[in-house]
């Protein structure tokens, strides 16, 4: 071997220990306790003391010691496979399940590591070539091969759980699998290929030195505490190993103009491979930043969601709270009223009646804050059916004739003529639109009375309750069917509601595609509502 | 004599339909619980229930549930009567077979009486 080759073979295999051993120490004083930091400063002493006897068992001045120095590659080898295997099985995570065959694992590697160094039977002697020394291998030697393929179990460990992790675990596997990678196909290259086409193993030692790729590579996944992508990585190697082929290609150029040619190329590929790897990174920030921005606004939604729930159940029991007591109250009041309990007095009725009343509107109160929530939330249901729009009206208007009587109002229902086709239609939330509004004209009316009509139109059909009561503005008649919103007529003459009738009407009307709005000629003129349903015949 | 049992926690209101259905002559059952329901329903045979549905330890779904696996109390008519107003929970107990779920704000006892005579009517 000639001076150059001889150095630079030292230079490699001093590199590659120094470097491999430096990781070993770095790695483990970074967490002693940690399973995956002791494996992996295991795996990298073994592998040191691979390299520097690989290399120091080919120094001609060594012969004497060669055979134990060859010996001692097969102990650090057996060492390094054993403390791959572990580090396999608890990185990322550890597989609790192989703990039992980890201690197999390193077990049968102690009793290799013996064999090797103490005994003839893995390696049994040594011969001299041109190139350096080759082995004669003993008994056990195929013990030995069976025991490197473990290693094998190890890869497919860490390949199941690739494919369950996610984040930073993942990335941290990404480069496991590319040291692995390249350390396998260096020295699938250096002990098939080579040997098949030159017929001699001299170039084992580069295969030896890819080791630096695998430690180097799993080093970095645990130590590091920001990963790259390894799509840079993989760039900016791509890039530096063509640009190295294009710098071999210049000096190896035989004319100057060649060597120009060359050299423009060389400093053009520079140039576009700077900008493949800076667009690389920035497309590659750019995804993780919209990737984030969707995962908070997943969490985000998932949150509103809970919260939504959480209010929705909330207005459901508290409404069932406070519901029990108002239907205790009912019950007896409307008991003691029918005489269950005896005669009561005469006198004492109207008082009764009075809390019976005032304990229907608190009952109301309660059902139109539940029916505007479920209405807010989207959890109220809509049936559809065929119904009579004339019978929904025929009943209300006979639920009204009585109140109306007390307050000395009229209330009329003046029938269509020809009747009316029957609508597809939720018949409960109509009635309870039209309820709300003759609900609203009876408070609003002091005098006179409401009349109730209706129109068909071309592929319509109208409500119409007309009141002689207090009338409203225009600005009033525009926020009426808001919640919330009386009108300024409200005020003195309607004390109770929380203006929620007319806006639960809106909102029914509006799940039938239907309009809804109310007109006056002005105030003390009393008011027209309109409900406008589309005509939607079987 | 109809027989009524009646499961609701709130004994106020429980004893308030036992006097309004027992001065109409109904033979009036109560329970409580979920449980007490189950037992006393084996154990006295009624021709109809009236269940709440928020009951404490096991709600009225919950019992629904097991009258209907049990082979001799599952064809007894339930009527839900409960203030919760939930349409899930409407659902479930028409899933479970009940002829109405009523909230008890809607209806006196007087007017329950009247619903429970065309329930019994309709059974018959």
């Amino acid at each position: 071997m000639d001076f150059a080759t001889s150095s630079l073979n030292l230079g490699l295999a001093a590199i590659t220990s120094f470097l491999i051993l430096g990781l070993g120490i770095v790695v483990f004083l970074k967490n002693k306790h940690a399973w995956i930091n002791r494996s992996f400063g295991v795996f990298s002493l073994g592998a040191t003391i691979w390299i520097s006897s690989a290399y120091l068992s080919d120094l001609p001045w060594l012969l004497t010691f060669s055979l134990y120095l060859n010996r001692m590659i097969f102990a650090g080898l057996s060492l390094m496979i054993a403390g791959l295997c572990h580090f396999c099985f608890v990185f990322p995570t550890e597989n609790k399940h192989l703990r039992f065959f980890q201690n197999i694992v390193y077990s049968i590697g102690i009793v290799l590591i013996f064999l090797s160094l103490f005994t003839p039977l893995v390696i049994k002697g040594i011969t001299s070539t041109d190139w350096g020394t080759d082995l004669i291998t003993g008994p056990f030697y195929p013990l030995f091969i069976s025991f490197s393929f473990t290693c094998i179990l190890g890869v497919v460990k860490i390949f199941r759980e690739y494919k369950k992790v996610t984040g930073v675990q993942k990335s941290q596997l990404q480069y496991l699998f590319l040291g692995l990678f390249l350390f396998t196909l260096i020295n699938i290259f250096i002990h098939m290929i080579v040997p098949t086409i030159r017929g001699t193993r001299e170039f084992y030692q580069i295969g030896n030195y890819s080791i630096l790729f695998l430690i180097g590579a799993t080093a970095y996944a645990i130590a590091a505490h920001r990963l790259f992508d390894i799509r840079i990585i993989l760039s900016e190697i791509f890039v530096v190993l063509i640009g190295l082929i294009l710098f071999v290609q210049i000096l190896t150029s035989e004319t100057i103009w060649a060597k120009v040619l060359n050299a423009g190329v060389f400093v053009s590929f520079c140039i576009f491979g700077y900008f493949l790897i800076r667009a690389t990174i920035r497309e590659i920030k750019m995804r993780k930043e919209v990737q984030k921005m969707a995962n908070d606004l997943e969490k985000t939604y998932r949150e509103l969601k809970k919260l939504d729930e959480a209010k929705t159940e909330f207005i459901s029991i508290a409404s069932h709270q406070l519901r029990t007591p108002l239907t205790i109250v009912k019950g007896y009041i409307s008991m003691l009223m029918e005489g269950s309990y005896g005669e009561l007095p005469d006198k004492a009725n109207k008082p009764l009646k009075n809390v019976f009343d005032s304990n229907e509107r608190l009952i109301r109160l309660v059902n139109d804050l539940l029916t505007v929530s479920k209405v807010e939330t989207g959890r109220i249901e809509v049936e559809f059916g065929m119904a009579s729009i004339e019978e929904i009206i025929s009943s209300l208007v006979d639920e009204f004739e009585l109140r109306a009587k007390e307050k000395g109002i009229y209330i009329r229902w003046e029938k269509p003529k020809t009747p009316l086709p029957k609508l597809i239609i939720d018949k409960e939330k109509i009635g309870q639109a039209i309820l709300n509004i003759l609900d609203n004209a009876t408070h609003y009316t002091g005098k006179g009375g409401i009349t109730v009509k209706t129109k068909a139109l071309k592929s319509k059909i109208q409500i119409i309750i007309s009141d002689t009561g207090e009338g409203m503005t225009r600005k009033e008649a525009e926020k009426l069917f808001t919640s919330f919103s009386r009108g300024s007529a409200g005020v003195r003459l309607w004390a109770e509601g929380a203006g929620l009738g007319l806006y639960i009407a809106r909102r029914f009307v509006d799940f039938h595609k239907g309009k809804i709005w109310a007109e006056s000629p002005g105030k003390g003129r009393g008011s027209t509502f309109y409900i406008e349903l589309p005509m939607k015949l079987k | 004599m109809p027989k009524i049992l009646i499961i609701e926690d709130e004994i106020e209101m429980a004893q308030m339909y036992k006097d309004k259905f027992t001065e109409q002559g109904y033979e009036m059952i109560l329970a409580f619980t979920s449980e007490e329901g189950l037992e006393k329903a084996k154990k006295e045979n009624p021709d109809l229930i009236i269940l709440d549905i928020f009951l404490p330890t096991e709600n009225g779904i919950s019992f629904l549930g097991k009258l209907r696996k049990e082979p001799e109390l599952k064809d007894i008519p339930v009527v839900a009567l409960s203030n919760y107003d939930e349409p899930r929970t409407r659902k479930e107990a028409q899933e479970l077979r009940v002829l109405d779920y009523l909230i008890k704000t809607d209806y006196t006892p007087q007017a329950l009486l009247e619903k429970t005579k065309k329930y019994l009517s309709k059974k018959d």
